[in-house]
């Protein structure tokens, strides 16, 4: 029945064999759901092992299934201890999920939205009860986040059931990773019949395992059910029919699942889930619910990377699969009797990629990784154009150094002039606007790497002055002022605040002349705004002495004799000259401009 | 500048902190400023910047509350802080994080069994500088919460260095008035 969808967990999977799978249903099953597993299964199971759910899949579905369960069971089994170890990875997004909603058992497609499993699919898994104690290995803790769901992808076979059983029973934990791929109309609907036995069985499998109370509930409720599910198969097979028909309807629904996945893979995982939960309920609803709260019982505990290979299976090859998938799913139409054929949320591995399970887990949390990343990206500035995650997280890093520095600076400077200023909150706030004006002003105090320092000095208005003579005192001040400049403005570019060139001042010239042409000294100040505005003037100013300003200000950059030296000679320089304040800002790379000088004596 | 008045969220982060901040500078004011100056000299300047900063942190760390690891992280210096005063600095990297890092280590015994295949190398080092950075990112476990944790803790420092800048200006006006009196 599920040969295809088998031939693709195998394929995922290298292979595994159905006999290693069974047996290491039996035993790793157990591992995982412990001995909730085993009494609940294997009272409500009749068929299944006494030992497992997961054999009792092997029992319902030794052919078909075991491909498929393999694939699911066999990254789950491999990590049982990870589960637990993994709580964070796959139960945030789990319990998220599974607040939503016991009954959807969607689940998303992986990287984006790691829990979000479709319930629907989950409820189909009931009746394998293999499966479920796998689907719990993967799911930790999602309670409504049926791992079935990520099996939806099975075939409606009985096979399919089965591996959606366990995976129900890992169900709670990565139902997000399970994914959305699990385009599990189709598996929605074998796993709607199966749902409810699976997930009474899930459920009892993660009442073992800690799961959510409600898991715990639906537990207690799911296991009568579930061999009343055994025995009801007809009451599958109509949900089986309904979802087959579905299924069958799918090829599309598997793309809007996959799509609705990964649209919900972006969302926060907790939406997302609920939202991929019930897009997957698709027919049956009342089995499905069941089917589901099973899935959700899937093992809390188990290894957040099984979830992630499930999702990642099912992420993988929502398109490829698709073709198949329609194919499966005709296969589980003329297979009404299983009521394990729900849809399974089926990891697939994309063609061409390593089907190890481990290697799936690890390219889940690639992508979700990549994905933070991008989104770091766009919030440290200037990273465009870096790509590598070793380049971005030095550039975050830096970033991160840069706007601490920056500050501790401004918190300085408010410590200096703290004692003397009423604050008006409101014009306080609308200091925003102003910021923008002076957004230079909040660079200072980077200390980005000084390599990434270019100290452009140009001259800045090369037409406001001649280049004036250089009076000692005011050569003394450019070369502080450059080298602060140089320290302080490091690498992050600010958009270059438009201050209208003010100064008239001839020291001002003088100053910014020969920052300008000292700006070959060899430091390196990024492109950007910089300002030394009133405030640091005023405070280099109220703080005479050097030693007050050396100290804080050395943290801005990496303390060299010449910058010290050169910050002594600032301080020095304002006090003696009562109060020289500068503001330069800097275009550009090559230039640099006195934004404003107050003139004040 | 006359202050132009434009609409604030306010249940943004930025308002919120704003409003910290500004209550806890004045606190600071307040306390520099009733000791006489004869009486006692003004606070080392040192000192005083660095009140001001935990301020900041602070202020910050509770407006945004305990959502975040960070937030939790820095909520607990400053509550650590008031049995001793002087451990703002140190014990942001000694005290907790030596324990966390001890945890950490020993439960990523396992965990990192998966994180390894893909970050050896240069990529512990980053994460762990930036796991020292991110206050609290030595409690974040795998890469990705650190990374949230990142992202929400480079927000809200920008957030609090627009606000710091546009205070300072504020004062800085002040200042100025002051000044030509």
């Amino acid at each position: 029945m599920d040969v295809e969808g088998k031939d693709e967990f195998e394929q995922e999977k290298g292979g595994e064999d159905l006999m290693s799978y069974h047996s290491r249903n039996v035993s790793s099953d157990w591992r995982f759901g412990g001995p909730n597993l085993t009494n609940p299964l294997m009272g409500s199971i009749p068929t299944a092992k006494p030992m497992t759910v997961c054999s009792e899949g092997a029992l319902m579905e030794s052919s078909s299934s075991a491909p498929i369960m393999d694939s699911f069971g066999h990254s789950v089994w491999d990590h049982p201890t990870s589960t637990s170890q993994n709580p964070g990875y796959c139960d945030i997004n789990l319990q998220n999920s599974a607040t939503t909603s016991n009954n959807t058992l969607g689940i998303r497609k992986g990287p984006l939205a790691p829990l979000s499993i479709d319930r629907t699919v989950d409820i189909g898994w009931a009746p394998p009860n293999p499966i479920v104690k796998g689907g719990g290995v993967f799911l930790p803790n999602a309670h409504g986040m049926l791992l079935p769901h990520s099996l939806s992808q099975f075939p409606a076979d009985s096979g399919f059931i089965e591996r959606a059983a366990r995976f129900s029973c890992f169900g709670r934990g990565n139902f997000g990773n399970m994914v959305n791929s699990f385009s599990a109309s189709e598996s929605m609907n074998p796993f709607a019949r199966i749902g409810p036995v699976m997930m009474q069985q899930a459920q009892e499998v993660f009442g073992g395992n800690g799961l959510n109370s409600d898991v715990k509930m639906n537990e207690t409720s799911k296991g009568v059910s579930l061999s009343a599910e055994q025995g009801a198969t007809t009451e599958g097979s109509p949900l089986k029919n309904e979802r087959r028909s579905n299924s069958f309807g799918m090829s599309g629904n598997e793309s809007d699942e996959a799509q609705n996945s990964g649209a919900d893979g972006q969302d926060n995982p907790s939406s997302s889930k609920a939202i991929g939960l019930k897009k997957r309920k698709r027919g049956g609803g009342g089995q499905d619910n069941e089917l589901g709260q099973n899935e959700a019982l899937q093992p809390t505990g188990e290894a957040t990377n099984d979830n992630t290979e499930i999702e990642q299976k099912g992420d993988l090859t929502p398109t490829s699969t698709s073709n198949k998938q329609s194919g499966k799913h005709g296969k589980q139409g003329p297979q009404p009797s299983d009521s394990q054929k729900e849809e399974y949320i089926h990891i697939r591995a994309r063609r061409g990629q390593a089907t190890n399970s481990h290697s799936l887990a690890e390219r889940v949390r690639r992508e979700k990784i990549s994905e933070r990343m991008k989104f770091l990206q766009d919030l440290v500035p200037g990273c465009s154009k870096v790509t590598g995650k070793a380049v971005m997280l030095d550039e975050i890093i830096n970033y991160v150094q840069s706007l601490q520095r920056q500050v501790e600076f401004l918190s300085m400077k408010l410590a200096t002039v703290n004692p003397r200023l009423d604050f008006n909150l409101e014009s306080l706030l609308t200091k925003d606007i102003l910021q923008s004006r002076a957004g230079a002003s909040s660079t200072l105090g980077y200390s980005h790497d000084m390599s990434h320092m270019t100290m452009p000095f140009a001259p800045l208005h090369p037409s406001q002055s001649g280049v004036p003579v250089m009076a000692n005192s005011s050569d003394a001040l450019r070369r502080s002022i450059n080298t602060q400049l140089a320290a302080m403005s490091e690498g992050y570019k600010d958009p270059s605040s438009q201050v209208p060139n003010m100064w008239g001042e001839d020291e001002l010239h003088n100053v910014v002349q020969m920052g300008f042409n000292s700006g070959s000294n060899g430091n390196r100040v990024t492109a950007g705004a910089w300002v030394i505005n009133r405030d640091m003037a005023n405070f280099l100013v109220s703080n005479a002495t050097p030693a007050s300003v050396i100290s804080p200000l050395s943290t801005y950059y990496t303390a060299s004799p010449e910058k010290l030296k050169f910050v002594t000679t600032v301080a020095e320089l304002f006090s003696r000259q009562a109060k020289l304040w500068i503001e330069v800002e800097l275009l550009d790379e090559t230039k640099m401009r006195v934004v404003k000088d107050s003139g004040m004596r | 500048m006359t202050p132009q008045f434009s609409p604030m969220n306010p249940n943004s982060i930025k308002t919120r902190f704003t409003h910290r901040f500004l209550r806890a500078l004045k606190r600071l004011r307040k306390n520099t400023k009733s000791p006489t100056a004869a009486s006692s000299p003004p606070p080392s300047f040192s000192l005083r910047y660095q009140t001001v900063k935990m301020a900041a942190d602070a202020s910050m760390a509770a407006a945004v509350g305990p959502r975040r690891v960070w937030s939790r992280a820095i909520l607990r210096k400053v509550r650590s802080r008031g049995f001793s005063a002087r451990r703002i600095r140190s014990g942001r990297r000694s005290t907790a994080s030596g324990v966390v890092r001890r945890i950490r280590r020993i439960k990523n015994g396992k965990t990192r069994v998966e994180e390894k295949i893909g970050f050896f190398g240069d990529d512990h080092r980053k994460t762990e500088e930036l796991r020292r950075l991110v206050p609290g990112g030595e409690e974040a476990m795998d890469l990705y919460s650190l990374l949230d944790e990142t992202a929400h803790y480079i927000k809200c420092l920008s957030t609090q260095v627009h606000t710091s800048g546009g205070l300072k200006s504020e004062k800085r006006n002040f200042g100025l008035m002051k000044k030509s009196q």
